[in-house]
């Protein structure tokens, strides 16, 4: 069982699960808050389209709410949520066969997903443009790799779950979970060189004009 | 979410530590690489609003949605069928002696002196709901729960002074008194 409150006192989520449950929709409005951005980002990536991510995040949000009588609040609610937007996003690339398309793009449509602001004040600008660019290639890497897997490397290393707390959000034995991570690895090793990146050399680094490309020369 | 700090512009690639086989999952410094990387992927949210959006297309839930509920009326339907049983067999002899007229007519008669009393009964109701909704805001008031417990210590004054006066005047009274407090 979780703490019901943690070290900052803020409620827990699965505390805030159980509110809700009982029928606060206050307690549901804090957990939307808390984790609309991570599902999704989740889901974006998956589907590779803004709007109907934006859907299916509304929607796995209803799901849950209607669900919430069989939480079992001995479960953490990160990995529960994100089961449902999981299949929620898997359920909807089978039903319209998405997964075909909008490999080469960012993302699919005109239209980038909304990024957030950067803070001016964190690194310094060439840090920043750095982990920027960094950022973009392994989007376009991650956006190669089949559904699945691009689900499963976001919840092993972008939300840091567990491969416990995987094998529980995607309803798998621990063990496949193990192999599809490595699979995904080795798939994404080689989409980073499909892409013209050297995974094994070394990581980007600005040019002699402080600009960087995709493997580090200058444009 | 954790968010790490940038690469070591010379660090080797994270991806170049993919482990050997799926027998031997990566753990630790590798995966945390791994993570690092992750970490640049770009920020992403969903368009203003989406929450208030989200919060709005809740379905309202309605006193059946809760299992507890369910459970009792199915419960009070089954004592109903099961009455019906017992009762039916019971009101046949009355139902010769009337007549399909007379039935019919208890019946209109029945169910309208049924729905009067639910109508009385729920108007009773709502007048107390609204009676106690006003009283509970009003108890949940700082200044009215600060009158309750100022009115509290004044009668608990006052009844420990009448115990005090009636024992100088009567000690067995006063014995009386404080055993029932």
């Amino acid at each position: 069982m979780t703490q019901p409150v943690d070290k900052s006192g803020a409620k827990s989520d699965e505390a805030l699960a159980v509110e809700a449950k009982r029928g606060s929709e206050e307690a549901f409005r804090e957990l939307v808050e808390r984790f609309h951005r991570p599902v999704y980002a989740l889901l974006v990536r998956i589907v590779r389209q803004p709007e109907l991510a934006e859907d299916l995040a509304q929607e796995s949000f209803l799901k849950a709410w209607k669900a919430l009588a069989r939480f079992d609040p001995a479960r953490k609610f990160s990995s529960w949520m994100f089961k449902i937007a999981h299949n929620t996003a898997l359920d909807e690339l089978r039903r319209s066969g998405l997964e075909t398309v909008s490999l080469d793009a960012p993302f699919a449509g005109d239209e980038e997903p909304p990024e957030m602001p950067a803070d001016p004040g964190a690194e310094d600008p060439l840090a920043r443009t750095l982990a920027r660019e960094s950022g973009r290639m392994l989007e376009r890497a991650v956006a190669r790799l089949r559904p699945a897997y691009r689900g499963i490397l976001l919840l092993r290393f972008a939300q840091e779950m567990s491969y416990d707390e995987i094998a529980e959000t995607l309803g798998l034995p621990l063990g496949t979970v193990k192999i599809h991570i490595f699979r995904a690895r080795a798939e994404l090793l080689r989409e980073m060189r499909a892409l013209g990146l050297d995974p094994e050399g070394p990581a980007m680094k600005p040019g002699p004009g402080g600009t960087v490309g995709p493997t580090g020369e200058t444009p | 979410m954790n968010r790490h700090s940038i690469h070591d512009p010379g660090a080797p690639s994270p991806l170049s530590s993919l482990p050997a086989s799926p027998e031997r999952p990566a753990v630790g410094a590798d995966e945390a690489a791994l993570v690092d990387w992750f970490a640049h992927l770009p920020e992403v949210a969903p368009r203003p609003g989406f929450v208030l959006r989200v919060m709005a297309a809740l379905p309202r839930r309605s006193w059946l949605d809760a299992r507890s509920s369910r459970v009792l009326v199915a419960a009070a339907l089954l004592a109903v069928a099961v009455s019906a049983g017992f009762l039916i067999p019971a009101l046949v002899p009355l139902a010769r002696l009337v007549g399909p007229a007379g039935v019919l007519n208890l019946w209109i008669g029945s169910v309208a002196n049924l729905a009067t009393h639910l109508t009385d009964g729920l108007s009773t109701w709502n007048a107390f709901a609204s009676v106690g909704r006003v009283l509970g805001r009003a108890l949940a008031l700082p200044p009215f729960i600060a009158l309750l417990a100022l009115n509290a210590a004044l009668a608990l004054a006052a009844f420990r002074g009448l115990v005090a006066l009636s024992s100088k005047r009567s000690p067995s009274h006063a014995g009386i008194v404080a055993l029932s407090l």
